[in-house]
């Protein structure tokens, strides 16, 4: 997917604990980013998957702030309901936000799997719930796939804030340019995701945008941008993947056989699309419970331990049709919900 | 699966409906710190709504290719019934005594109501529930984050509280609906078979408060045990509801007697029996019909010939023949990782199947 370019503006004076209601926001650009639901794995809440059935994507807006020593993220999104997890209820689920980040990485066109990294492709994920006011749910994780995500809150230092005012949450990330597992330098590559409460969202549950590349003064880094023919590409799909893969109205295949790709041109990048065509073991969609789903097992494990995916590689195919392919599956995604 | 697996065998016609090790479960683990709902183990009427309410229609479990299948999550006020305050500060002013909040549901609500018509058919019995411990357990397969696994030891099944982030899949998952949402520190929580007890010799709460001396527990690897000899060797112990395809560790001996129905006169029918077997297929599966013959025809032998093995082992004179726990096999362990074995607190339960260790007859109980 084609990325705007975001534009992070340097400012004098501290940022480390720049709330979601500073003047400091005011000499940032505004941008719109797109978060889309995540269907690719599905889970076995009952009431949460009639919910969400037909889960549209949001419309964010993104401001970034940085200085020697910190960026700062604003995301403002709007949420009818206001809902924080009740202490004693079961079925009450918090509205938040979660940002990632890959650890150490600047190749844009290698970046970690968008759900929350794969192995040896390592994210860092922060994690801020709607609270009353004598909680605080704000949590710092690092991960190499949906599933596997470890605490590191005392590892690292950041800020997070997060307002609700008149329909509409402001959430601030603030983290070091320099920590463990960040090192940030022209360009800041992040994707963030939003929970609603009221759609039962959490965990795997949200929407997220894909990898957004923020700059830092000048832009120095491109993001590949693979382009086809989507109609041509549609009827490729549906011969080379529908019997494994569902997506939007297509349910050939059964339901567990292979990741859902009914969202994937909304969170993916061009060149994840294409890597998955030619070399399918080189990322395996990491959190598939294999106990869960004991007839399809989406992977087998090498001699060494490494994962293998049982989809064979479409190497052999001509360029054309597999840019076609990538073309058709960039069109793949929820419709934006309009306010 | 695991190496070993420790199983529970209840014996439905022993089971008086006491709630002793309701009591048990209750005060040794879940009257605190937003445990307050939770029964881990509870003891209900069939039939009945059960608790939580419905339990049996909330989904969860596997279908029969072994994929999952969707559950629903219960609610604290109305599925599963808050405990509730009386104004007893009240009563010196000579107010009536109320509950502070109007209870909805509970975990005993339909107590003693059953099926049927009285005088003709009227009837109930009462089933014991707790974690099944199972070989296949759907709260461990529906948990994304990996916090639940299964003992390779014991076969125990436990909730990592460290990496449990309270997402609540496992509650839908498990087609018990038997692992239990904390909403006060956002984590599942679930029955441990009393690991800390059962590793020092000691049998889990429950089972040592069964006033009824309905439960056994042991090893089903242990041909000596209770539990082997009842489930594997005589067939008559049957896991609830097998078509969950979870494998559950818990057996039951189900009802194999029950007085005879009344004809519209009210005369008694002869050679009926009131608890209707289609009842007990639905719950126990089609293994029933041979368990309840199996039952009645050891019961008869046991009669004329005072000879059945079975009937002894379910009359269960002796807690040493009911628990085989084989604390030697713990202690074994611990040394082989390097770790200071604790001492049992009960010597009646050492000897097991790997433990080398004579079964003696010390002490009664």
């Amino acid at each position: 997917m084609a990325l705007d370019e975001i534009r992070a503006v340097k400012v004098p004076g501290d940022l480390s604990t720049v709330s979601a209601s500073s003047k400091a926001w005011l000499s940032a650009r505004s941008h719109e980013i797109y978060l889309y639901p995540q269907t690719t794995i599905r889970l076995n809440d009952a009431l949460a998957n009639e919910l969400n059935a037909n889960a549209m994507g949001k419309k964010a807006k993104l401001k970034a702030l940085y200085n020697e020593t910190h960026i700062a993220y604003l995301l403002q999104w709007k949420d009818d309901s206001h809902n924080i997890q009740e202490e004693n209820k079961i079925n009450s689920f918090a509205d938040g936000f979660a940002a990632q980040m890959p650890t150490h990485k600047q190749d844009v066109n290698n970046l970690p799997y968008i759900g929350m990294g794969n192995s040896n492709q390592e994210v860092v994920v922060y994690l801020k719930k709607e609270t009353n006011e004598t909680k605080i749910f704000q949590r710092a994780f690092v991960a190499e796939g949906f599933g596997s995500l470890t605490r590191i809150n005392e590892k690292i230092k950041y800020f997070m804030d997060l307002q609700y005012k008149n329909g509409t949450y402001k959430g601030v990330l603030v983290r070091p340019l320099y920590s463990e597992y960040e090192n940030v330098k022209d360009t800041d590559i992040i994707s963030f995701a939003i929970y609603d409460g009221q759609m039962r969202n959490r965990d795997g549950l949200k929407v997220l945008s894909s990898w957004q590349l923020v700059s830092l003064g000048q832009k120095t880094q491109h993001q590949v941008t693979i382009t086809g023919d989507a109609y041509n590409g549609k009827y490729l799909v549906k011969e080379h993947c529908a019997t494994c893969h569902r997506y939007a109205d297509v349910e050939i295949a059964p339901r567990f056989m292979a990741p859902n790709l009914s969202n994937v041109g909304g969170y993916s990048i061009d060149t994840y699309l294409m890597q998955s065509l030619n070399d399918p073991d080189a990322v395996v969609v990491p959190g598939y419970n294999l106990n869960a789903h004991k007839n399809f097992e989406w992977y087998t494990l090498d001699e060494n331990g490494k994962k293998k995916s049982i989809m064979p590689s479409f190497e052999w195919m001509d360029e054309k049709s597999k840019n076609d392919i990538v073309a058709y599956l960039k069109t793949l995604k929820s419709q934006i919900q309009m306010p | 699966m695991s190496r070993r697996q420790l199983a529970m065998v209840i014996d439905l016609n022993k089971c008086l409906g006491c709630q002793s090790c309701t009591v048990a479960c209750k005060t040794m683990w879940t009257n605190r710190d937003g445990r307050e709902y939770m029964y881990w183990n509870n003891v209900e009427t069939y039939p009945g709504q059960g608790y939580p309410k419905n339990w049996q229609k909330l989904g969860g479990g596997f279908d029969q290719y072994g994929e999952i299948l969707e559950g629903v999550t219960p609610e604290i006020d109305e599925d599963y019934g808050m405990p509730w305050d009386f104004n007893f500060e009240e009563i010196a002013l000579a107010k009536e005594l109320l509950s502070k909040a109007k209870p909805t549901y509970g975990p005993n609500w339909d107590e003693d109501e059953g099926g049927g018509e009285f005088p003709k058919d009227n009837y109930f019995f009462y089933i014991p529930r707790m974690c099944n411990h199972c070989d296949d357990p759907a709260c461990l397969s529906s948990c994304p984050r990996d916090a639940i696994f299964k003992r390779d030891e014991d076969g125990v099944v436990l909730v990592d509280l460290e990496r449990c982030e309270g997402h609540r899949y496992c509650v839908a998952g498990c087609p018990y609906k038997k692992v239990f949402f904390n909403p006060k520190v956002s984590k599942s929580e679930k029955c441990n078979m009393c690991f800390p007890l059962v590793e020092r010799g000691l049998p889990p709460a429950c089972v040592s408060a069964c006033a009824g001396r309905a439960r056994f527990v042991g090893f089903l690897d242990d041909k000596q045990s209770a539990v082997y000899k009842l489930v594997h060797q005589f067939g008559v112990a049957l896991p609830l509801l097998p078509q969950t395809g979870v494998k559950p560790n818990v057996y039951y001996i189900p009802p194999f007697q029950s007085p005879p129905l009344f004809d519209s006169e009210g005369k008694i029918v002869e050679g009926s029996s009131r608890v209707p077997q289609d009842e007990l297929e639905k719950l126990f599966g089609v293994e029933v019909f041979q368990a309840v013959r199996i039952l009645q025809d050891e019961k008869k032998k046991h009669q004329q010939t005072q000879q059945s093995e079975l009937m002894k082992i379910l009359i269960a004179t002796k807690h040493q023949e009911m628990f085989r726990l084989d604390a030697n096999y713990y202690q074994l362990l611990a040394r082989q990782k390097g770790k200071n074995p604790l001492t049992p607190l009960e010597k009646r339960y050492k000897a097991g199947k790997f433990t080398n260790v004579a079964f003696n007859d010390e002490g009664s109980s």
